[in-house]
């Protein structure tokens, strides 16, 4: 590099100086010196340049609102068509920082212009003092941050936090689950979101700031209004103490609608922790009464141990040491067994389960999932209440729905098996295919049993007890369950836990519904109480409303009906 | 003369340099604070959507629409449909040919309702 300046150099350093001065040889060589070690030093600064020039900017001010306080954040839950079931809203939160208020009485008449529900005398207290910092007001409408903003008071201040807000507020409460003030999930569906990776992504710092994807459920928000609103207006009109209802898809296990009253405002849920305020679908377990005579005939039919033709003698109450098992609607009569089913004979469903036998029962109810805690996405299920001993007589009891407490959906999720032809298919509140659904189930009874239940199902709502279900064009079947409560140990004779099953169409069914209704009383003085005339219209009435929202088409029942008789 | 007018050359590339230099980090810059105000536009406007979205589902929340439609059921006449009222394309009746437009009624249509065996709800 310098050698082209050189013979220049050369040339006047030559005539400049005297030759004896230095020697050449030696100042060219310190010269070298030199420039090898500018170069050096200019080679570093040009390559930090370049490395400076190649690193990504970071100047200009991180994208995050500075103001933002880190909360963390959830993703949406959504229902099966995208309807917000739960969401996060940034909220702006208004503080103050009275050391820098200059006018403390003029702050608070301004503040509480906008904000009228604020306590002026304490507000103003507040502003008065010498404190760095005060919250004026948490979680304020953007449109009142606006107007705060424009009124321009020194020495106050916004901070967003991010808040959960669920727009159908109680409608799936118990489904929706529900968020504590650091936004961690605490009940519900929330709660299974949180125990299944979420936390660990908050763990690991991520999910602040990020998007996170909407999680998506099996509930239609359409039908969960239904049924909820059906409920409201069972209780109200029966003067029930408590109702719960689900829709369930007999072919996959999802869970359509699932609602318990009385239930709670996420947003606001003061009372979310009141024991009656419990998700009575799967955290309850009761006596549903009759509904379990279609398990003990599902297990005679199974077996071979009862057969359609069979005559079973219904004429005397059954005796066993101090008990007797007698019908509430006695028909003192030796009962076909279609009989047996549609007047809901106890004394029947007793004998049958003597002609089955104890050890194939609890086999048969162990396999239809209802001698163990039900398995779904839900945190809040109940485990079954059995009876301590079995003996002959608990066989007896147990056929026709006493001695055995059970969660309503383990009773839903065995009955959807008891007429899709047999396979039972654990529940869950996220979207699952046919496919997926097949893969999970068992079969619990042959198709042809379930051909036989569907059979006494519809023939129920023809001709049975369960007539006030039935809707025109939609195939109802179902099995009413008038269960009496146990009261001090013993069963109330007037206190009744009244519930009706269902699915439709029935002869395919698509859809199972079942609605417990607790303690609901006779709508007109001298009126029925039974579950015939009040769970069993509240079932019809969410069919109904509900059916075309689920897809199912209406058909010419009459038809329908001759084809299964004949079959 | 050679070595001056190298001296100047290089000179003047150096001061181009610089400029060109400068100009480049001042557009960087400025495209710099453009991006941050365009992501912090974009955080804003998620925000706001969120909100949007939000009072969208609050406004279409079934209990809400069914609560406004029984409120005002004089002026909207809304009646739950019954399941007869849904049929498939199927189900209608084939529209007569236009030559067959008029019979002595001169009404087809009340002809066709009249030979439909279901009865109209």
């Amino acid at each position: 590099m310098t050698d082209f300046a050189l013979p220049p150099f050369h040339a006047t350093a030559a005539a400049a100086y005297p030759p004896k001065a230095v020697p050449r040889d030696d100042m060219r060589a310190r010269i070298r010196v030199a420039a090898v070690a500018f170069l050096i030093a200019f080679l570093v600064v040009v390559s930090r340049l370049v490395m400076f020039g190649l690193a990504p900017a970071t100047h200009g001010g991180s994208a995050s609102d500075p103001n933002a306080i880190a909360a963390t954040a959830r993703p949406d839950l959504v229902d099966r068509h995208g309807e917000i079931l739960a969401t996060d809203i940034k909220m702006a939160s208004l503080y103050a920082e009275p050391r820098n208020i200059l006018d403390p009485d003029e702050a608070t008449e301004l503040i509480t212009s906008v904000l009228p529900d604020l306590d002026a005398a304490a507000l103003r207290k507040k502003l008065a003092t010498d404190a760095g910092f005060v919250w004026v007001k948490r979680e304020i409408t953007p449109m009142q941050q606006q107007q705060i903003h424009a009124l321009g008071i020194p020495g106050i201040g916004f901070m967003s936090e991010s808040r959960r807000f669920y727009p159908g507020g109680p409608t799936a409460a118990h489904l929706v689950g529900l968020v504590n003030v650091d936004n961690q999930g605490i009940a519900g569906f929330e709660k299974y979101v949180d125990d299944h990776g979420l936390a660990d992504l908050h763990a690991a710092g991520f999910a602040t700031t990020e998007d996170v994807a909407p999680v998506t459920l099996s509930i239609d928000l359409r039908v969960q209004h239904i049924v909820r609103d059906e409920l409201a207006d069972a209780m109200q009109r029966y003067h029930a103490l408590a109702a719960t209802g689900v829709v369930l898809n007999a072919h996959t296990g999802e869970v359509l609608a699932m609602s318990s009253l009385p239930d709670y405002d996420p947003n606001n849920p003061v009372d979310a922790n009141q024991p009656d305020r419990l998700n009575r679908m799967t955290a309850g377990a009761y006596e549903l009464g009759s509904v379990f005579k279609s398990f003990t005939f599902a297990m005679g039919f199974d077996t071979g141990a009862v057969k359609m033709s069979d005559v079973i003698d219904a004429s005397h109450p059954i005796h066993y040491g101090r008990f007797t098992i007698h019908d509430f609607h006695p028909k003192s009569r030796p009962l076909t067994v279609p009989e047996v089913f549609i007047y809901s004979s106890n004394i029947g469903a007793a004998h049958m389960a003597m002609k089955v036998g104890k050890e194939v029962q609890q086999d048969y109810l162990r396999r239809f999932g209802l001698l163990t805690r039900v398995k779904t996405d839900l945190p809040e299920v109940a485990a079954p209440i059995l009876p301590p001993k079995w003996t002959d007589l608990t066989a007896m009891q147990v056929a026709f729905g006493q001695g055995i407490a059970v969660t309503p959906m383990s009773t839903a999720v065995a009955d959807a098996a008891l007429v899709n032809g047999g396979w039972l298919i654990p529940p869950t509140f996220e979207p699952r295919t046919e496919a997926e659904a097949k893969a999970l189930a068992v079969q619990v009874v042959k198709p042809s049993t379930s051909d036989q239940l569907r059979y006494l199902f519809r023939l129920n709502v023809e001709k049975g007890s369960g007539r006030s279900a039935d809707v025109p064009g939609y195939m109802v079947g179902g099995k009413t369950g008038t269960a009496q409560k146990v009261e001090n140990g013993r069963y109330s004779a007037n206190k009744r836990l009244n519930s009706f099953l269902a699915a439709f169409p029935i002869d395919a069914p698509q859809y199972v519904v079942l609605v417990v209704l607790d303690d609901p009383q006779a709508e007109k003085q001298g009126g029925g109480s039974t579950a015939g005339s009040n769970a069993a219209p509240v079932v019809g009435a969410i069919i109904r409303r509900s059916a075309a929202l689920l897809g199912v088409e209406p058909r010419d029942d009459a038809t329908l009906s001759a084809q299964m008789v004949s079959n | 003369m050679f070595r001056r007018i190298f001296n100047f050359v290089l000179l003047t590339v150096m001061i181009v340099g610089v400029g060109i230099t400068y100009d480049m980090k001042h557009k960087a810059e400025l495209a710099a604070d453009r991006n941050a105000q365009l992501q912090a536009d974009i955080v804003k406007d998620k925000d706001a959507l969120a909100l949007l979205r939000a009072e969208w589902s609050l406004l279409t929340q079934p209990s809400r629409l069914q609560a406004v439609v029984d409120k005002y059921v004089d002026h909207f006449q809304l009646q739950p449909f019954a399941p007869a009222q849904i049929a498939n394309i199927g189900e209608i009746s084939v529209r007569p040919a236009p030559g067959a437009a008029t019979d002595v009624q001169g009404d087809t249509v009340a002809r066709l309702i009249a030979a439909d065996p279901r009865k109209v709800e």
